[in-house]
């Protein structure tokens, strides 16, 4: 086949429509499941054991590039704050608004995008893998069920350990911004933590935070839901793996945005 | 293997397929396919690769779904039955996995507890022995520490077997129980299947393209062809069968394992 035709197929009527159908039907899984999910979570027995199994694993999977992230995106986004404050001699004002935009929006946003690439991901292969081998059918075959089983303990493990990661994420990434402005002659760290803390306001956070509890269900549901229907061996895993990663970051962040503009509107306005 | 072993058939069929349609999107399954299964048999389902057979065994568990047609298993019609319903079902249907299907992250001693636990056994002594038990009839004692990835292929579908008779099953399935096998562990998980069949007196159905293990185990031979079950009888009847379309299909699957 010749790259023209090749591309021409790319654009084929016939496969878009094949494209939007399979998004259409991955979107209706992801809701059904959502659905089982909300119906079985407080089912007994609870199976709390498989709750802080997961949330020890999730947790330890995704600590450290939360941490790396967190720290390097702030002292990033302190020194462009810095440089461009300065020339209205408002660099003392960088405290303030790095505080609030990590708040707001970079540390749960880095946060739910690289937890999704870490832990989606991790989720995504360990299901997928199981799927494939029949595992998933075993469960059922031997009287349980994978919902309740393997989906909701995943689920409810990420929507306590992503907030804790984001809010990890607000306190690592002030203190390294502080750490960087100080390194300005007439900037002291505890200048910038101070003015950060005091201009961030319990709204602000509480934004951040609600986003996060939506970006973790967005990442643990697509993931599971892509896992539990892995098909095609070997091959299929690797593909609902990639395909995790990619849908949970454009959801993660086209969902930002409107998060952002729903936040403003019921008031979390807070001190912009 | 004398035919005086192979049992006759009797009573009323403990699993009955009737008009059943499957098939998934534009790929149709089966169409109009029968089978009846009577209480203590071996019976064998042959067919090449791609004809359905592992879908039949999921139908019968309910792991999918017919589109149409009645799925009866001991007297239950569970062609309407939702996942709740099906708990009692599968307690009564044991499966063995093509490839075990063993759960890797827990031990042996865990993967056959599975199905006790699940079905709110909490005493350890009871389950421990329960595990001794079955593992001493699929001739693996003491391996209840070991994760299913230290174990060989043969073994591991001798474990699968193990957890899947861990809860005493009327029926028992199997998918491919001797594929990728070397020769000896395919004869000793073809003698495994005869002599559980027997000592627990329950109902074997198991799905094959291995014609040598088929004949050696099964009382009776059901062959899946052009989406349905095109002959059904006494192993030795249809293994020396005048029928043209059985010897075609006979010498077709002998074909397809020389081209293996």
């Amino acid at each position: 086949m010749s790259a023209s035709e090749s591309l021409a197929e790319l654009f084929s009527l016939s496969l878009i429509r094949k494209r939007i159908d399979s998004a259409i039907e991955t979107l209706g899984g992801v809701g059904i499941l959502a659905a089982q999910v909300a119906r079985r979570a407080l089912a007994r027995p609870l199976g709390a054991r498989g709750i802080v199994q997961q949330i020890e694993a999730i947790g330890v999977r995704s600590t450290s590039v939360v941490v790396l992230t967190a720290i390097f995106s702030a002292m990033v986004i302190t020194i462009q704050f810095s440089v461009k404050l300065s020339r209205f001699g408002a660099k003392e004002w960088a405290g303030n608004a790095v505080g609030v935009t990590l708040a707001r929006e970079l540390g749960p946003v880095m946060t739910a995008l690289m937890v999704g690439g870490r832990v989606g991901a991790g989720i995504a292969a360990e299901l997928g893998s199981m799927a494939v081998t029949e595992q998933i059918d075993a469960v059922r075959a031997l009287g349980a069920d994978p919902v309740k089983k393997l989906v909701v303990p995943r689920v409810l493990a990420t929507l306590v350990v992503l907030p804790l990661m984001g809010s990890m994420a607000v306190v690592l990434g002030v203190f390294a911004g502080g750490m960087v402005a100080a390194l300005e002659p007439d900037v002291h760290m505890s200048y910038f933590v101070n003015a950060a803390l005091r201009s961030t306001t319990l709204n602000d956070y509480f934004s951040g935070l609600g986003k996060t509890v939506f970006f973790a269900l967005n990442i643990s549901l697509v993931a599971c839901y892509l896992g539990m229907n892995t098909r095609g061996g070997t091959v299929g895993v690797g593909r609902a793996t990639t395909q995790t990663v990619v849908i949970t970051s454009v959801i993660t962040l086209v969902s930002d945005f409107f998060l952002t503009k729903l936040f403003l509107a019921i008031g979390w306005g807070g001190a912009i | 293997m004398t035919e005086a072993r192979r049992r006759p058939v009797s009573g009323d069929p403990i699993v009955q397929l009737r008009d059943v349609h499957m098939g998934f999107g534009a790929l149709r399954v089966f169409e109009g396919l029968n089978l009846d299964v009577y209480p203590g048999e071996i019976l064998t389902i042959i067919g090449g690769s791609g004809s359905g057979k592992s879908v039949l065994l999921k139908l019968i568990l309910r792991l999918l779904q017919q589109q149409s047609g009645t799925v009866r298993v001991d007297g239950e019609d569970i062609s309407a039955y939702d996942e709740g319903r099906m708990l009692p079902v599968r307690r009564k249907v044991g499966m063995v996995f093509q490839n075990g299907a063993l759960f890797d992250s827990l031990t042996v001693y865990e993967n056959i507890a599975y199905p006790l636990r699940e079905r709110g056994v909490d005493d350890d002594a009871f389950i421990s022995q329960r595990v001794g038990e079955v593992l001493e009839m699929v001739g693996l004692p003491g391996i209840e520490p070991k994760l299913p990835a230290e174990l060989s292929g043969g073994m591991r579908k001798r474990v699968a077997l193990a957890r899947a008779i861990a809860e005493a099953p009327k029926v028992l399935l199997y998918d491919e129980p001797t594929t990728g096998l070397d020769p000896i562990n395919v004869r000793r998980v073809s003698e495994l299947i005869l002599s559980l069949n027997r000592r627990l007196d329950v109902t074997s159905i198991v799905v094959t393209h291995d014609l040598a293990s088929a004949y050696m185990i099964s009382d009776r031979l059901a062959m899946v062809a052009e989406r349905r079950i095109i002959a059904v009888g006494p192993t030795e009847e249809l293994r020396h069968s005048a029928d043209p379309q059985v010897r075609d299909f006979l010498s077709a699957m002998d074909y397809e394992r020389r081209a293996e």
